[in-house]
């Protein structure tokens, strides 16, 4: 805590500097001159601490007279030309980064390839396949399926958790994943909620909802989220169905097939892109 | 002796940067050092130091650092930059100049000045 003597001295001076920003960084300086001045003063002429700040203040000359000059060296027009220049320059970098840098291209400097253990089957056989699809608008927010996949898959059995017993060798499942990515050039914003809000159409009238839909039926297919993994400006959800062999046969019959959210009268729709493989790409 | 303010303020910059360029100096110090090297002749109100230091500054003459005591306080110090070493030696070359200038006028006339012998 700096004596008041010191205080009221630098005081006096600060208040004659037009810029304030500048002011903290002198009246530090000024009070470190004359701690350091009362110092002396008390190690060699052996003055008493009041006494030997008084006469450090003494010896700094007039308060008003010091404050002009420095006023003098700390021109406020100069002063504020400097601030803005800096905050001009980082606001043009932020807006030259968002303009020149395409958002693809920054996107893959930071994507992960999904661990492909996570998806792993016995055998694949893909039916259809393809993306990126079109893009949809909603708010600041822009969606785009990145690829999309149907697949059979032959998945072996697991022992029963309670009896022990297996069943059979494998299990046929058709599978449609769809990676979905929600981004956003306002990176200030949250990730969007969209699991509960998140349903699939297909031309032949049915309406495949997900898990987490309360009326969601779960004799009929789901879909589910795997995982939404937040990235730089994006997010990106997989989106997985599994139909068993009853329900394939219906599913297949769909001429195209819709990802339709829906919320409070905010609703985007785009067209599942799926395409017919090759036979080479079946297995691939 | 005490030195006229007039005299002491047009020489100011140049003493400022001499002692810079021995080495990097905090501002107190600097007062000390005027005070030690001239044997006490220059004792200036230190407070008028700083707008000198401030304003070299704030043209690229000298820059400024912070340093810790092992007291823990902070000192700003200053150095002597390429731009303050160009300046310090026109300032030199013109006091040199001026003074031997002066010395050669007051050393005419000094017989005048000279007390008359008995």
């Amino acid at each position: 805590m700096a004596r008041p003597v010191f205080a009221r001295f630098c005081n006096a001076v600060c208040e004659k500097i037009r810029f304030r920003p500048d002011r903290p960084g002198v009246y530090e300086e000024l009070l470190a001159h004359l701690q350091d001045s009362a110092a002396l003063l008390e190690e060699e002429e052996g003055m008493e601490g009041a006494q030997a700040a008084e006469e450090a203040v003494k010896r700094m000359g007039d308060a008003e007279e010091i404050g002009i000059l420095l006023d003098k060296a700390h021109s406020p027009l100069l002063g504020w030309l400097w601030i803005l220049s800096k905050w001009f320059l980082g606001i043009s970098l932020v807006l030259a980064f968002f303009a020149l840098w395409p958002m693809e291209e920054l996107r893959d400097q930071f994507y992960r390839p999904w661990p492909e253990e996570m998806f792993h089957a016995d055998r694949q056989e893909i039916l259809k396949q393809g993306g990126p699809s079109e893009k949809a608008r909603l708010g600041a927010y822009t969606f785009q399926i990145e690829e999309a996949t149907l697949q059979d898959a032959w998945n072996p059995r697991y022992p029963d958790i309670y009896t022990g017993n297996y069943g059979p060798e494998v299990w046929q499942t058709l599978e449609l994943n769809v990676t979905l990515r929600s981004y956003t050039p306002l990176f200030y914003l949250d990730v969007p909620k969209l699991s509960p809000y998140l349903s699939i159409e297909g031309s032949e009238g049915q309406v495949y909802l997900g898990s987490w839909h309360p009326d969601a039926d779960y004799s009929q297919p789901l879909l589910q989220i795997s995982s939404s993994r937040p990235l730089f400006f994006w997010q990106e959800c997989r989106l997985t169905m599994y139909m068993d062999y009853g329900q394939r046969e219906e599913f297949l019959k769909n001429q195209w097939l819709d990802l339709v959210y829906e919320r409070e009268g905010n609703t985007f729709r785009i067209r599942i892109p799926l395409e017919e493989v090759t036979e080479h790409e079946k297995t691939s | 002796m005490k030195i006229d303010k007039s005299l002491l303020s047009g020489t100011t910059v140049l003493l400022v940067l001499s002692l810079l360029q021995q080495e990097d100096q905090y501002g107190y110090q600097m007062i000390a050092a005027l005070s030690a090297r001239s044997d006490n002749v220059f004792q200036m109100k230190e407070g008028t130091l700083y707008p000198v230091l401030h304003t070299l500054e704030k043209q690229g003459h000298i820059k400024s650092y912070e340093k810790e005591t092992p007291q823990g306080r902070k000192r700003k110090y200053y150095r002597l930059t390429a731009k303050g070493q160009r300046l310090l030696g026109e300032k030199a070359a013109e006091w040199k100049a001026f003074s031997q200038g002066v010395e050669k006028v007051v050393s005419a006339c000094t017989p005048q000045l000279q007390p008359e012998k008995a």
